[in-house]
């Protein structure tokens, strides 16, 4: 059979407190903050890029801010997340529900996340 | 309407997914010299596309959590396709002077 | 000893006009949902002992007007209900028919339906779901899962108006994945799962019903 008993059930609610009833809304939050963090570089970074284009002289400081490493480091903290956690939404909405395993699902994620941040940023440094 | 945003928002970040990363890949491994072949010109121009979808696309969910009168919704909407297709024109324009 | 039990200590002991909800004490009626230290719990089936706190705050549910105490009032919860038309609507074949429809206890649809089937209404996850107090006018897990199980129901012939209900903004659309409704249901069902799958429904429908997305 799929389910328990009704009796099994009780005694199950009954035991267990909800360790973490709301990471899921945490995991949303930091989607929401972190896409909207991405927005707002992504329209600087188009305006600036479209502005240099005219003038390439501006072309070179724009660089340098970009490269600076808190700030890419924070972009690619960002970008990361927002993407471990997408593929995670994107797998969930399709079908693969894994709301209850969710430590194999964020170990998962939390591994792809770091190895994106990871190779980026190994990219930049050599 | 709302279906196909809801689709086309996981499409595009799929897609963006592969994208953005080989972008930042791409422009940091050709620094300091950028360099334009015209045939980076097609995907940039899809990734502009994309980002700018997917992006805005995020901002109308935000401000249809907190806006519930269709025509506040519909004034917001209309707002975002105007923000991003000027935003395309003008970053796009850029993209084809720096592939000269 | 569970909540109940110590809500019950205090209406006789302590004070006689706490007012609070409950009735069969087994997780089937569901009347008693209060939140036990900002969770939302059935008072019938928390052990005192499992609660890991010293003190232990018992509160009313959330998004919901509160009458007295722990009382609140269902009526916004069962609007989300009626906006998703949750009574059986018979096929005209349904309604013609010499004899009763007959459907395995393993057909494909019972597949479907049975883990979301055993709703008690006891509005623990309408009172956890955050989208519910940020947006109003979302119908909420509880309605949506309705939905879902009669849907899929072979029987029934209201589909298009539930699937319209749910294709509004604050239809389906509005639920953002947080899962809160699943961790919490006290009938072990698994909400979010559902929209999700009304959302490809809903998708599927769109395209022309031509398309599969994954799991429907």
């Amino acid at each position: 059979m799929y389910r328990t008993t009704d009796e099994q059930r009780i005694r199950a609610y009954a035991e267990l407190w909800p360790a973490n009833p709301r990471w899921g809304v945490w995991a949303w939050r930091l989607q929401r903050y972190s896409g909207l963090a991405l927005i707002a570089y992504a329209v600087w970074h188009i305006v600036t890029m479209a502005a240099a284009a005219r003038q390439p002289e501006r072309l070179g400081p724009l660089l340098t801010i970009l490269r600076h490493p808190a700030v890419f480091g924070a972009l690619m903290a960002g970008l990361a997340y927002h993407a471990a956690n997408g593929i995670r939404l994107v797998l969930f909405d399709a079908g693969v529900d894994a709301m209850r395993r969710r430590a194999a699902f964020w170990g998962f994620l939390a591994g792809a996340a770091v190895i994106v941040a990871v190779s980026l940023g190994r990219v930049v440094w050599r | 309407m709302s279906a196909i945003h809801w689709l086309l928002q996981r499409a595009s970040g799929l897609a963006l997914v592969i994208l953005a990363g080989v972008h930042v890949i791409v422009q940091h491994a050709l620094l300091p010299v950028v360099v334009r072949r015209p045939a980076q010109l097609a995907v940039d121009w899809l990734l502009l596309a994309l980002v700018l979808y997917h992006g805005l696309n995020g901002v109308r969910t935000v401000a249809y959590d907190y806006v519930a009168t269709p025509a506040a919704q519909r004034a917001i909407a209309a707002a975002l396709w105007a923000a991003g297709l000027a935003l395309f024109a003008y970053g796009g324009w850029g993209l084809v002077l720096l592939a000269r | 000893m569970t909540v109940l039990d110590g809500l019950l200590y205090i209406q006789r002991h302590l004070d006689r006009s706490l007012a609070f909800r409950y009735n069969c004490r087994a997780m089937m009626c569901g009347s008693c949902g209060v939140r036990v230290n900002g969770i939302e719990r059935l008072a019938c089936s928390t052990r005192l002992s499992g609660i890991p706190h010293a003190v232990v705050a018992v509160e009313p549910l959330r998004n919901l007007p509160v009458v007295a105490d722990l009382v609140v009032a269902f009526d916004p919860f069962f609007e989300t209900w009626r906006a998703v038309q949750p009574g059986f609507v018979p096929s005209a074949a349904r309604r013609t028919a010499a004899e009763p429809a007959r459907i395995a206890p393993d057909a494909p649809e019972r597949r479907t339906i049975d883990p979301h089937r055993e709703c008690i209404s006891c509005g623990i996850c309408y009172s956890a779901c955050d989208v519910v107090a940020v947006s109003p006018g979302f119908l909420g897990p509880a309605a949506i899962t309705r939905a879902f199980c009669a849907v899929h129901d072979s029987r029934d012939a209201g589909r298009k108006a539930r699937l319209d209900a749910l294709d509004r903004e604050r239809g389906c659309w509005r639920c953002h994945t947080h899962g809160a409704c699943a961790e919490l249901c006290p009938k072990g069902l698994n909400p979010v799962e559902a929209i999700a799958s009304m959302k490809r429904m809903l998708a599927r429908r769109a395209l022309g019903g031509v398309v599969r997305l994954g799991r429907s």
